[in-house]
């Protein structure tokens, strides 16, 4: 860089900086921009709001109706409850390549959860019934921890995702999928 | 300098720091529990309450008390008059005084043990809750009194250019008083009357909303005093001038606006809204990256000038002819580094998308370790090696253990926060105490995570060192007392009343604002939505 | 690089109210436009672009997140859903009840039919077979008593005793054994062999079981109904650990227990029934 000679040099100088700032900002927004819709990602964001005190009451949430259960039309749901502390069920098997809808809610406080390996987070909101759309790739089981601090027992609160090929997928008369975790 | 508020200032600094010194030891602790390495005290109890003390020294407590030090000196020291009132500068230190010595028996005694995000509906004892209202009202007096002392220097002197460290010192005030509403409103009017049992439940959207509102511009309080002291302190330090006045006053007034409304990034995940004011408050996030590309060429050119003064040649000579033997120098230059990673990781984060893949994990952790202990708390030392002996009137014995205190903290900062970015890829959760590491399917997070515990330990060593540091001065021999800033290459004549004052910024603020959280905040009084039972954890005895 | 070089008046550092006026007027216009350009994009482009065929009403409707903007998927199973497990739930009229219950009150029902068995004071005439109430957690009694009156909680001695009992009466008493000073007890833990203690203050990652005082321990935060565990008789608590696990005891909402003790070893079952039976807190 010359010495400075006078002032008006050094706003030409500044000014130079300033569109490779207005550059450097634009291939943000175009990285953002393009992460964001591309990968077509479904942020829990269709506000479902549920009434947290009475969600053990609930039909949708009732323990039989947790887990995974396949309908007619082969949508796949997973309905989980995450609670002090502990997730019902805590072994959820998925079919892979397949799109699974995870709806999830919280009777007591705020937990959350991710699919390590995967883009599967949500924050758990008692009083919202978070949806989390996605398509499990590898077969094989993740780790699905509690990523919320939600009291003395978060550190053990976690559960199994296990992603089961398409060829050895079952599910039993109602539909319904279940997996154990061997003690 | 005639005027001084030397005693004030070091009665804000050396609580600060003490405080700091007890939460970089929980921190070490805490990391050696994750590591499965079972240290003493090893239980949930213990662990929560740990970091609920870290996090809320760490946040609320320290870098509060530092920037009121901080304004304080910088006030009298560019003003060259008096505080306001001397008075309620001590009034205000006495009500945070008080309101620590509310929350921190409340956190160790496991009463409060809800972290310092404190999400509701968890709920702890109601003297957690009050001593931080105590500590931000406290910081109230603080904001008062750093806008009336510019307000009666500009006075007296008409037309001038207010001094680019006290413009920087009040655009933080002002930012300062915009981000405590949020948390404020949560405190008064949601979780202190459910803490006292005068209500039963809990707007839980609302009340992350309205956290959110506070999480992301309180980054830039801690932040705005190291900015201050990029363009003010460092060239000079470096033997140098400022490159330009006038880029320091837009980046203060540009991360006073673009701080504020882009807290709901921390929402991403959240099902209590829809995606539309998500993707608003994305746009603005990414805006907040604009005064740090200024203040990054503004220090490096005015670095170049120092460098070249220095007799430094050719492209990158300059470099090597800066004084690196000088605490301000090398911390500013670390400082810088360590933005870099932290700022790219906050990238990540900001981004709608990408966020999905390390949200709440380790790699969060790391962010904003990287940007409050690396870029900030590595200037705060600088800060304190530099105002120290005007204070006390005593020079250092030796800037050895300073520089080798400073390399310790970037190192050790590096060594901590680069594994957690790794685990946090791989899926570790934050805020865990424990895992099993005997899965096979995370087995290999163990090593991982003893590496950054052992940069925990070098982060405990130069803490302690700082404090040695600052103790031995006492030993030192006489200093100048008198402060010095550094002036501009062109020093201002006159500036736009916009860059002089706050009143367009703080228009521009409301209008952000509403715009930002107008609707979201709103929603939760017309939706059908339930709120949530109170859960308390201070019910044992 | 010098001082003295002349300043020449640039558009910036200007001391014309003009040049003022533009700051104001430019920095504004660039931020109304830059929020308008997002707000179009975020609220319309987006959403339309993620489902054609939306009009754009829908699309900022869906955007705002507004409740029924989206189809929530049919839930076959929800028709067969089992019965919850218990029917007391925690809501603000529940802990009005429970807040506005009175242990005076209490009293005469714990001297007429509970004491018979808990003892007046709560300290059971049998514990092996009636827990211990003194001390107990106003909010696990209740729950206990309604379930028992409900038929979640099977006994043949408490339903009929229960079934007898108003829910108003159901928290008095509960209020007043809550209110009943326990022995001065701390947990066993030199009696038994070290991991249980483990189990029961740091609970076990490996198998996702929290530690039993995270939610039946002194700074407990865990699930509101959850009992003290500490002084009951040891018997009387691995009972209950076996009823649970073999699923003969249900009334835990969502399986808390059940998926816990499921996973205990009897042996673990017995030591933790050891360690929670405690000792002289003055031992």
């Amino acid at each position: 860089m010359a010495p400075i000679t006078n002032e008006q040099e050094l706003q030409k100088t500044e000014f130079r900086w300033a569109m490779i700032v207005t550059g450097a900002v634009t291939v943000l927004f175009a990285v953002i921009g393009i992460s964001s819709f591309v990968m077509a990602l479904h942020p829990p964001s269709h506000v479902e709001s549920i009434d947290p005190a009475t969600v053990s009451q609930s039909k949708e949430f009732a323990e039989s109706n947790l887990g995974t259960s396949v309908d007619p039309d082969g949508a796949v749901t997973v309905r989980i409850i995450a609670t002090q502390f502990a997730f019902v069920p805590r072994c959820i098997p998925v079919p892979q390549g397949k799109p699974v809808t995870i709806r999830v809610t919280s009777p007591d406080v705020i937990h959350g959860f991710l699919i390590a390996g995967t883009n599967a987070n949500t924050m758990v909101v008692p009083g919202y019934v978070a949806e989390v759309r996605t398509v499990f790739g590898t077969a094989g089981d993740h780790l699905m921890p509690c990523h919320e601090f939600c009291g003395l027992g978060h550190s053990e609160m976690w559960a199994l995702v296990r992603v089961v090929p398409q060829a050895q997928w079952q599910t039993d008369a109602d539909g319904k999928a279940r997996c154990d975790i061997s003690r | 300098m005639t005027y001084r508020a030397d005693r004030l200032i070091l009665a804000h600094f050396g609580v600060a720091f003490a405080a700091f010194a007890l939460a970089i030891l929980l921190g070490a602790w805490q990391m050696t529990v994750r590591s499965g390495l079972e240290p003493a005290f090893t239980s949930p109890e213990a662990y929560f309450a740990s970091v609920t003390a870290h996090g809320t020294i760490m946040g609320y407590v320290m870098p509060t008390l530092f920037i009121m030090g901080f304004g304080y000196f910088v006030s009298v020291t560019t003003l060259d008059r008096p505080l306001p009132s001397l008075r309620l500068a001590w009034a205000g230190f006495w009500l945070v005084i008080v309101g620590v010595a509310m929350a921190l028996p409340a956190v160790f005694s496991g009463k409060a043990t809800v972290l310092y995000t404190f999400y509701p509906p968890l709920t702890g004892s109601v003297f957690y809750y009050l001593g931080l209202v105590l500590v931000v009202v406290g910081s109230w007096f603080w904001v008062g009194l750093m806008i009336w002392a510019m307000a009666g220097w500009k006075k007296d002197n008409p037309g001038k250019p207010v001094p680019l460290a006290m413009y920087g010192n009040v655009a933080n005030a002002f930012l300062w008083l915009w981000t405590t509403v949020g948390v404020a409103v949560e405190l008064l009017f949601q979780v202190i009357p459910a803490s006292l049992g005068w209500t039963q439940t809990i707007d839980i959207g609302l009340a992350r909303t309205l956290f959110a509102w506070t999480l992301h511009p309180i980054v830039y309080f801690w932040l705005l005093p190291a900015y201050i002291v990029f363009y003010t302190i460092a060239p000079r330090a470096a033997g140098g001038r400022l490159y330009s006045d006038m880029m320091g006053r837009l980046s203060f007034l540009l991360l006073v606006l673009y701080s504020l409304p882009v807290g709901m990034h921390h929402l991403f995940m959240d099902p209590e809204h829809g995606t539309g004011f998500k993707f608003l408050q994305m746009m603005l996030t990414v805006l907040v990256t604009v005064p740090t590309l200024l203040t990054i060429f503004t220090i490096g050119a005015s670095m170049e000038i120092a460098g070249r003064l220095r007799g430094g040649k050719g492209l990158f000579g300059w470099i090597g002819a800066l004084p690196w033997d000088r605490p301000m120098v090398l911390a500013t230059c670390l400082s810088f580094v360590l933005l870099g990673f932290g700022g790219f990781g906050g990238i990540i984060n900001m981004s709608y998308g990408m966020n999905a893949m390390i949200h709440n994990t380790s790699w969060v952790t790391a962010h904003f370790h990287l940007i409050y202990g690396g870029t900030v708390v590595i200037m705060y030392f600088a800060i304190a090696y530099e105002f120290w002996p005007k204070l006390v009137g005593r020079e250092p014995l030796s800037l050895k253990p300073i520089r080798l205190q400073l390399w310790m903290w970037a190192i050790g900062m590096v060594v901590t926060t680069f594994p957690w970015h790794i685990l946090g890829l791989e899926g570790q959760p934050r805020r865990v105490a424990t895992f099993d590491y005997t899965n096979p399917m995370i087995a290999h997070w163990q090593n991982w995570t003893i590496v950054s515990m052992i940069g925990g330990y070098i982060l405990l060593t130069s803490g302690l060192l700082f404090v040695w540091n600052l103790l031995t001065l006492y030993r030192g021999a006489e200093a100048d007392r008198q402060m010095h800033y550094a002036v501009a290459v062109y020093p201002p004549h006159r500036v736009p009343s916009a860059l002089n004052g706050f009143d367009l910024c703080n228009g521009l603020v409301l209008f952000l604002m509403l715009m930002a959280y107008g609707y979201p905040v709103a929603q939760f009084f017309f939706i059908k939505d339930y709120p949530a039972l109170v859960h308390r954890v201070d019910l044992g005895n | 690089m010098s001082e003295t070089s002349p300043l020449t008046p640039g558009p910036i550092g200007s001391d014309h109210p003009a040049s003022d006026r533009s700051w104001r007027i430019w920095t504004s216009v660039f931020i109304a436009g830059f929020v308008l350009v997002s707000l179009v994009i975020g609220f319309v482009i987006l959403p339309w672009r993620s489902e054609s065929g939306v009009d754009p009403f829908t699309a900022i409707c869906r955007a705002l997140g507004l409740p029924g903007s989206e189809k929530i998927p049919p839930d076959p199973g929800a028709a067969k859903a089992s019965a919850p497990a218990s029917n007391v739930t925690w809501t603000i009229e529940t802990n009005r009840l429970l807040s506005n219950a009175s242990a005076a009150k209490g009293t005469a029902l714990a001297k007429d039919t509970c004491g018979a068995c808990h003892g007046e004071d709560g300290k059971s005439t049998d514990p092996e077979q009636f827990p211990n109430l003194a001390g107990q957690s106003q909010a696990a009694i209740f729950k206990e008593l309604a379930d028992f009156q409900s038929g979640d909680r099977k006994s043949d001695i408490m339903a009929p005793i229960a079934q007898a009992l108003t829910r108003e009466q159901m928290a008095d008493v509960a209020a007043y054994y809550a209110a009943q000073k326990p022995d001065d007890l701390r947990a066993a833990d030199s009696a038994v062999m070290l991991k249980v203690d483990l189990l029961a203050r740091e609970g076990d990652p490996k198998r996702g079981i929290p530690s039993c005082d995270s939610c039946h321990g002194p700074s407990r935060s865990g699930p509101e109904d959850a009992p003290l565990l500490l002084g009951q008789s040891a018997p009387y608590i691995e009972k209950q650990i076996g009823n649970f696990g073999s699923q003969t005891r249900h009334n835990d909402v969502f399986e808390r227990m059940r998926t816990i003790a499921h996973q205990l070893t009897p042996e673990e079952a017995h030591a933790l029934a050891i360690y929670y039976h405690g000792m002289p807190a003055s031992n």
